[in-house]
């Protein structure tokens, strides 16, 4: 396994095209708006080498049998999935951000089931293909980005009835040694810190579609890739001087990008799904599963920095004691530990696919991630509601450190006995931070349309509910007969 | 004598698990009996005199059934539970010092 500073050179030899306002990025590593994501994905290598955290942070590979990180591992078990959860909510409190990894970890075992189907049905070679790519992935501790979102125009319209072809990846070139292809993916969390990017379709689709029915891996930095950095609330404060408690949160961040693929070409080795238009769903269902598990543990770890920052803002303003805020810490609490358990229960009642790995129950995982369109929104009123308008309202770092300003603030903005200002200033920011700055992107919005929007979740709450079994059981208590 | 530590995975610790066992060791080093020790991560292909399981609540994610491989075998859940680890370790160590 890699360590954090090795992940860190690793991304140093890369050739990645990433633009930001509007200009090439010369040296993402240490560009100050970039650097608390990449921080964040260090803390997946840092934990991993750490032996109070390595249970959870490390596994014995499936395809190698060596130690790798689990953010690299097949599940081979509940107890696998089970410890993913755990995981990702150990690293919501280590960054209190986006820490990005998921996303390639659930496609990979999206990829590796689909893969092993497509070949059983098809004599295909996709599987093996897969393997092999994961195989060195897991050897050499590689980040991986699972790309899924098209741009997708006109929404009501299929993959290859767009207006413009390109609203969907798909194959415009197809050679004896592999296929050329054209498109972009969408709010591509953490493609700026990955080595590879795993590219996978992003609906079901029909026979028309089978140029767009593509799945496949290359390097970031392969001939024809380049990044549009996303905007973040609040980036710019990260290229302020002595801005510090401005940020709330100095050290880490998440990410997302614009990808575009202007025809670029994958080799057949690195081909996982090409043209087989039935197990486009499949693939799709199988990572939108484990990513809605995912946020039963990445947005619950974050909840407990949000939870704790909040009880400490009501205690720097004396607040602590009043019946209704105890109240509310409670209410929080009780709504993270709620997505925690749907995280945990899809995994407890997990099963393995025809491969071997294991999959979530797709249910309840669905349930997950339809509570996380919710329950975080009301964490962060019930945050705001405590903190105060003192968030949003008060004086920059600049100010405080400004020798006429300082006595004033320091005056004014005190609370109770023992506590500096300027650590109240602190905890508050990372309120902010986390309820309307560069993480609310990862808490908020994203826990709204990542790993699909609300509808989608309901659509398969729909598909997997059992609806006539529950209307047999209430026709057997009704003394119902026919 | 070797000693195996083991951790949880620390997804939500009731305790500061670290620091814990820095204290114990700090407890053995005051007793002049650490320099005997080498505290090591725990590891199942390895036979050891002493194991430490450092679990940082009361769910078993790391099930103590794994320890077969250690002579005496020692499990915290909670910071309380070092209290009584630290007497009947050096307690243990004692013996098995005089035994060699």
């Amino acid at each position: 396994m890699m360590t954090r500073e090795q992940y860190f050179d690793s991304l140093r030899k890369l050739n990645l095209k990433v633009y930001m306002f509007g200009e090439l990025v010369e040296n993402p590593v240490d560009n100050p708006v970039i650097r608390p994501s990449l921080n964040s994905i260090g803390m997946t290598y840092e934990l991993a080498n750490q032996p109070e955290y390595e249970d959870l942070m490390t596994a014995a590979s499936s395809l190698n049998g060596e130690k790798v990180n689990r953010f690299t591992h097949l599940h081979q078990s509940t107890d696998d999935l089970i410890k993913k959860v755990k995981m990702q909510r150990l690293l919501g409190q280590k960054t209190g951000a986006c820490f990005q990894r998921c996303v390639g970890m659930d496609a990979n075992n999206a990829v590796f089931s689909t893969t092993y189907e497509i070949d059983q049905a098809h004599g295909t070679k996709y599987h093996e293909n897969f393997k092999k790519f994961l195989n060195d992935v897991q050897l050499k501790d590689l980040v991986v980005d699972g790309a899924m979102t098209d741009p997708k125009g006109d929404r009501s319209l299929a993959p290859s009835k767009q207006a413009d072809p390109d609203m969907f990846m798909h194959v415009v070139e197809r050679r004896p040694d592999g296929v050329v292809v054209r498109g972009a993916k969408a709010h591509q969390t953490g493609i700026v810190n990955s080595h590879e990017v795993l590219v996978m379709p992003t609906i079901a689709m029909r026979d028309d579609d089978k140029d767009y029915a593509i799945s496949f891996s290359v390097p970031t930095d392969s001939e024809g890739i380049f990044m549009i950095y996303g905007r973040q609330s609040c980036d710019t404060r990260k290229m302020e001087e002595g801005a510090d408690i401005d940020l709330g949160n100095k050290e880490f961040g998440g990410h997302e990008a614009l990808v575009i693929f202007d025809n670029v070409f994958v080799p057949n080795e690195r081909i996982f799904m090409n043209g087989e238009v039935e197990f486009a769903g499949m693939m799709v269902e199988r990572f939108a599963g484990y990513h809605r598990q995912s946020y039963g543990g990445c947005k619950v770890g974050v909840g407990d920095v949000l939870i704790g920052a909040t009880a400490l803002a009501a205690e720097y303003n004396g607040a602590a004691k009043a019946s209704h805020v105890k109240d509310k810490l409670i209410e929080m609490t009780h709504l993270n530990e709620t997505l925690f358990s749907c995280g945990i229960a899809c995994s407890c009642e997990g099963c393995p696919t025809k491969s071997g790995n294991y999959m979530i129950d797709l249910l309840l995982a669905n349930v997950c991630k339809q509570n996380i369109t919710r329950f975080p929104y009301e964490i962060v009123r019930l945050a705001e509601d405590i903190a105060g308008g003192l968030m949003v309202t008060m004086p920059s770092e600049k100010d405080y450190n400004t020798a006429e300003l300082k006595p004033y603030i320091e005056k004014y903005l005190v609370g109770v006995d023992g506590v500096s200002v300027e650590d109240r200033m602190r905890i508050l920011r990372l309120i902010e931070n986390i309820s309307l700055g560069t993480a609310a992107v990862g808490y908020r919005t994203e826990s709204m349309h990542g790993a699909g929007s609300p509808q989608a979740q309901r659509i398969m709450i729909s598909r997997q509910s059992n609806l006539e079994h529950k209307k047999v059981l209430a026709k057997n208590i009704a003394n119902i007969k026919k | 004598m070797i000693l195996g530590i083991k951790y949880c995975g620390g997804c939500n610790p009731a305790y500061d698990r670290v620091a814990c066992v820095t204290d114990l060791k700090r407890y053995l080093s005051d007793l002049e009996i650490l320099e005997s020790v080498s505290f090591v991560p725990y590891d199942e292909k390895i036979q050891f005199d002493y194991c430490l399981l450092v679990r940082g609540c009361n769910r078993s994610c790391v099930s103590d059934r794994k320890f077969s491989n250690c002579r005496h075998f020692y499990a915290a859940s909670g910071r309380e539970d070092f209290i009584e680890i630290k007497t009947k370790m050096y307690a243990q160590m004692q013996i098995d010092l005089h035994a060699e």
